[in-house]
C-alpha cells in the first residue's frame, strides 16, 4: 500500500486516490491540419514507460483535487508531486518530460500556436 | 411545497432500530453511537484569503475559515475544511436559508453556497476505545497525539466515504452520505462489540 502526499491534505492511503493516467497531453488546436492517425496520438495513444512516468492523480475520497505526480513505475516511488498546469522541477521528472515519446509527436506540435501567431500563447 | 406539518422530517437513520451489546469483562470502555439528525449543512466555495468572507463566516459561526484538515466548532455551528477552496458549514435545523442569504447578499466576490443538508447523515461516537474501534476500518492515523481535537478529514470508513472529526479525546463526529448511514451504523456497532456498544437512534 502506498502513502501518497496530497498537496492539500498531506500523506494519505492509496485507496483514497484515483490515477488519471498520463499527464501533459495537449489537445491539438482547432485549426490543426494533422491526419487522423496523428490525431489518434492525442486521443488514444498513451505512454507506458518502465521508470519515471508523469501522471495525473486525483484525491477522490479526500479533497477531490487533481494534481500531477512523477512516479517510478518500477519501484512505485513518488519522485515529485506538482500542481496541475505546471511542469515538474526535479531532474528525474524533467528528464522524463523531455524524453517522453509524446514530445516528438505531430499531435503535440499541433497543440502549440504557429510561430506567426506568437503572443496569443496557448500553453500545453 | 408540502409543509413540514403534513410531512414530518425523517432522518437518514429513521429506519434503524437501537442496537445494544453488553460490555464484556476486560473492555476498555463502552462505546456509544448516536445519530445527530436534522442539522443544516451548507457547502461553501471560497478563496481562503477572502477577508470579507472570513469576517462574515466568523460572524455566522464564531470562527473564520479553518485551515487544512481542521474543523472549528462553536455551539450548534461548525465550519469544516473540505479542500483548498471548499468548506462545510454545519448549523442547527432551519438555519441554512438565513446563513445562505447572509452570504449571498454580502457581495463577497467569487463565493458560492449549496445547501446539502439532506445529502448527509451525522453520527457521534463516544467512548474510551473510540480511536481503536474507528481505526479498524479507517487508514487515517488516529493516534491521540496526531488526530487531535478539531482535526477533520475526508476519508474512507469501510466502503463509505466519510468526514471524520475529532471533537474530544474520546469523541468523534462521523458525517456520511444519507444512503450509507445504515451501513455505517452496522459497521461501527459491529466493530464495537468487543468493547460493548449502544447505538441510540435520535
Ligand atoms: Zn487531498
Amino acid at each position: 500500500m502506498l502513502l501518497i502526499d496530497c498537496p492539500h491534505c498531506g500523506a494519505r492511503d492509496e485507496t483514497e486516490f484515483a490515477c488519471g493516467g498520463e499527464a501533459h497531453i495537449a489537445r491539438p488546436l482547432a485549426e490543426n491540419t494533422i491526419s487522423d492517425a496523428e490525431f489518434a496520438e492525442y486521443l488514444f495513444w498513451r505512454d507506458n514507460p518502465k521508470g519515471v512516468f508523469l501522471e495525473r492523480w486525483c484525491h477522490t475520497a479526500g479533497c477531490r483535487r487533481w494534481f500531477n505526480a512523477a512516479r517510478d513505475t518500477v519501484t512505485h516511488e513518488f519522485i515529485e508531486i506538482y500542481a496541475m498546469g505546471s511542469l515538474p522541477k526535479s531532474k528525474a521528472a524533467k528528464d522524463a518530460y523531455a524524453s517522453a515519446w509524446r514530445r516528438q509527436t505531430a499531435s503535440e506540435k499541433a497543440a502549440k500556436p504557429a510561430q506567426k501567431t506568437s503572443g496569443k500563447g496557448a500553453k500545453s | 411545497m408540502v409543509s413540514s406539518a403534513v410531512l414530518p422530517g425523517r432522518s437518514a437513520l429513521s429506519q434503524v432500530a437501537a442496537i445494544q451489546h453488553p460490555v464484556p469483562k476486560g473492555s476498555a470502555g463502552k462505546i456509544t453511537i448516536k445519530e445527530a439528525p436534522f442539522h443544516d449543512l451548507i457547502n461553501l466555495r471560497c478563496q481562503p484569503d477572502n477577508k470579507m468572507a472570513n469576517a462574515l463566516i466568523k460572524k455566522l459561526t464564531s470562527h473564520s475559515l479553518p485551515s487544512a484538515n481542521q474543523a472549528a466548532q462553536a455551539g450548534d455551528r461548525a465550519v469544516i475544511w473540505l479542500g483548498p477552496d471548499e468548506w462545510l458549514i454545519m448549523a442547527e435545523a432551519g438555519a441554512a436559508n438565513t446563513i445562505m442569504a447572509n452570504i449571498e447578499t454580502a457581495n463577497l466576490g467569487h463565493v458560492a453556497t449549496t445547501e446539502v443538508s439532506n445529502a448527509y447523515g451525522i453520527l457521534t461516537v463516544n467512548g474510551k476505545p473510540s480511536r481503536q474501534m474507528l481505526a479498524k476500518h479507517c487508514a487515517i492515523d488516529l493516534d491521540a497525539g496526531v488526530f487531535t481535537s478539531g482535526t477533520a478529514v475526508q476519508t474512507i470508513m469501510g466502503h463509505a466515504g466519510i468526514i471524520l472529526i475529532a471533537t474530544d479525546e474520546n469523541s468523534f463526529t462521523v458525517i456520511g452520505r444519507s444512503s450509507f448511514m445504515p451501513y455505517l451504523v452496522a459497521l461501527l456497532t459491529d466493530a464495537s462489540i468487543e468493547y460493548g456498544v449502544e447505538y441510540r437512534p435520535a
